[in-house]
This record gives C-alpha cells, structure tokens and sequence, in this order.
C-alpha cells in the first residue's frame, strides 16, 4: 500500500506539470497565430507636426533655394514653390495658364495635404486664398504637356504671402 | 506545481501582452507628411505630378505612388529613404483611364528592412475622374 501511495503521491505533480507545460504551449502557438493572423490594420500616414519654433522660410523653390523674384515665376515644366507659414496668412497672387488637349495649367496650391485650390488654369485667374493655420504651403505647376503647337505653361505673377495680423492697425 | 491553470493564464497574457507591444512598436516608426500635392480631381488621361515633403525617422524606408481604379492600382514610384532627413521632392505622377469610375491616389510607406514588406503607414484619398473634353464633347 505504501508503495502504491508513494507511486500516487510522487506521479501527479508531475502530470500536472505536463499538462500546464501542453496548455503553456498551445496559448503561445494560438496567440502567435491570432496576432500575426489578424488583418493588420495599417494606420494612416500622419501630418508632420508644426516646427517650434516656427520661422517663415519665404518661398524656396523645388531645389530649396529661395525664390529670386516673387513678380513673376514662369513655370516652363512642372515645378513647384514651398513656404512655411507660422501664422495665419493670405496668399494672393495671378495666374495664367495654356491649354493642351483641351486643359489649361494645373495650379495646386495646397497647406500640408489640404488642398485650398487645384483646378487647371486657362486664360488668367486672380487668387486671394486665406491660409488658416501654420504649415506647409506648397504651389505648383503638376500636368505639363508639349504636344506642338500646343503647349501647357504656367506663369505666376505678383505673388504675395501676408499675414493676417499686418492687416490690423 | 499547486496552480497550473493561473501558470497557464499568466503565461499565455505575458506571451499576447509581448506580441502586442512588439506590433505596436513596428506602427509607431512612419515617415510623415509636411505637404503632399495629391489632386481632388483629374481628366481621364491628364497625367497630374504630385509634389510632397516627408519627414522621415530614423530607419530605412520605402515610399510608393499608386494611381488605384476598378480595383487595378499602377505604381508611379519606389523610392528608398535613409532617415533621419526632410525630403522634398516629386512623389511620381497620377493617372486614370476611365472617367466617372472611383479612383485614390494612395502613398504607401514600407520599412526597408522588414522582410515581411509591411505596410507602415498609408495615405489615401478619393479622386474625382471626369471626362476629357474631346470625350465630353
């Protein structure tokens, strides 16, 4: 009987053992399998925050080197003019653009992804865009098309950035 | 060996708790965005340039362009970033066949050192494609 008691008492922590060494075994393999199973939910790719400080870069072309002459930028090929703004802004400026196939110029002009206006540009338009917070504002010149005689160019001219606080008196 | 079953349990959360940290890790680390020329509304056939700033972490990374419709995306770009640099630069250029069908421009952002080519971050917005004007006509 003792030898029966020592057989029982010394095989079931062993036992126990073994089935909690099995169920250890399975949550690793399931959650390995749930995690990498699951459809990954891939998250959106972010607005960079506003740098601080905040220093007005004034317009820099697509080389990063400031704009030599804000009266007229004549945009042969597509190309685009970039300016931090620190504080709420008016751009004004004029654009004339030509058509190819039938569609003028593309002028985007976008604060970080937010477009505040991209239509083609035939003939010419007047802008006066309000620029509401600080970010990144980029103009740009995107479909060009040489098809001779037919040509799309972009010019702009009188290009103004000013901030809404010069206004006040 | 009293308690197998809160063994078990313990175990298993330290092993999903592990993992789930480690993923989350991998999401954080994206390039951002500082500006991005992605056009609301195209011409069938205008072929558009999208012009971006990208503000990219430490790490290697991957960007893609991708003009996507009738469940057909065509990749315009695939360009690698050694970070940590701001980068502004054309992002490749966007077109669409068929006017009046959806269509997104998406900028998919991978890490380059991940063999799985996951996915870190993706921008992705509708584009309204309307008729040329010979087709309008």
């Amino acid at each position: 009987m003792s030898r029966g008691e020592l057989r029982t008492s010394g095989g079931r922590p062993s036992r126990r053992l073994s089935v909690a060494g099995a169920l250890v075994a399975a949550a690793v393999v399931l959650a390995s399998l749930w995690l990498d199973g699951r459809p990954a939910e891939v998250p959106e790719l972010q607005a960079a925050a506003a740098p601080s400080p905040c220093l007005p870069t004034g317009f820099l072309s697509a080389n990063g080197e400031p704009v030599p002459s804000l009266e007229q930028v004549r945009m042969n090929s597509n190309s685009f003019l970039r300016a931090l703004v620190c504080e709420p802004s008016v751009l004004s400026l004029a654009a004339e653009g030509t058509a190819a196939r039938g569609v003028g110029a593309r002028l985007s002009v976008h604060l970080g992804s937010e477009p505040l206006f991209d239509d083609p540009v035939d003939g010419t338009v007047t802008l006066s865009l309000p620029v509401e917070r600080p970010g990144w504002l980029v103009i740009a010149f995107n479909n060009d098309l040489y098809e001779p005689p037919q040509d799309r160019n972009l010019v702009l001219r009188d290009v103004r950035l000013e901030p809404l606080s010069a206004e006040t008196p | 060996m009293r308690y197998p079953a809160l063994l078990t349990f313990l175990a298993a959360a330290l092993v999903i708790g592990l993992l789930a940290w480690g993923r989350r890790e991998v999401q954080v680390a994206a390039p951002s965005l500082l500006a991005l020329t992605a056009p609301e509304s195209v011409v069938a056939d205008e072929r558009v340039t999208v012009y971006g700033g990208v503000l990219v972490p430490e790490g290697r990374y991957e960007l893609g362009t991708y003009s996507c419709q009738a469940g057909r995306c065509s990749r315009s770009l695939w360009l690698t970033l050694e970070g940590p640099q701001e980068v502004w630069r054309s992002l490749g250029s966007v077109s669409f066949a068929r006017s009046g069908e959806p269509a997104t421009v998406e900028l998919r952002a991978f890490r380059a050192d991940d063999p799985s080519g996951a996915v870190v971050a993706v921008w992705t917005r509708p584009v309204s494609v309307l008729p040329a004007p010979s087709e309008a006509e």
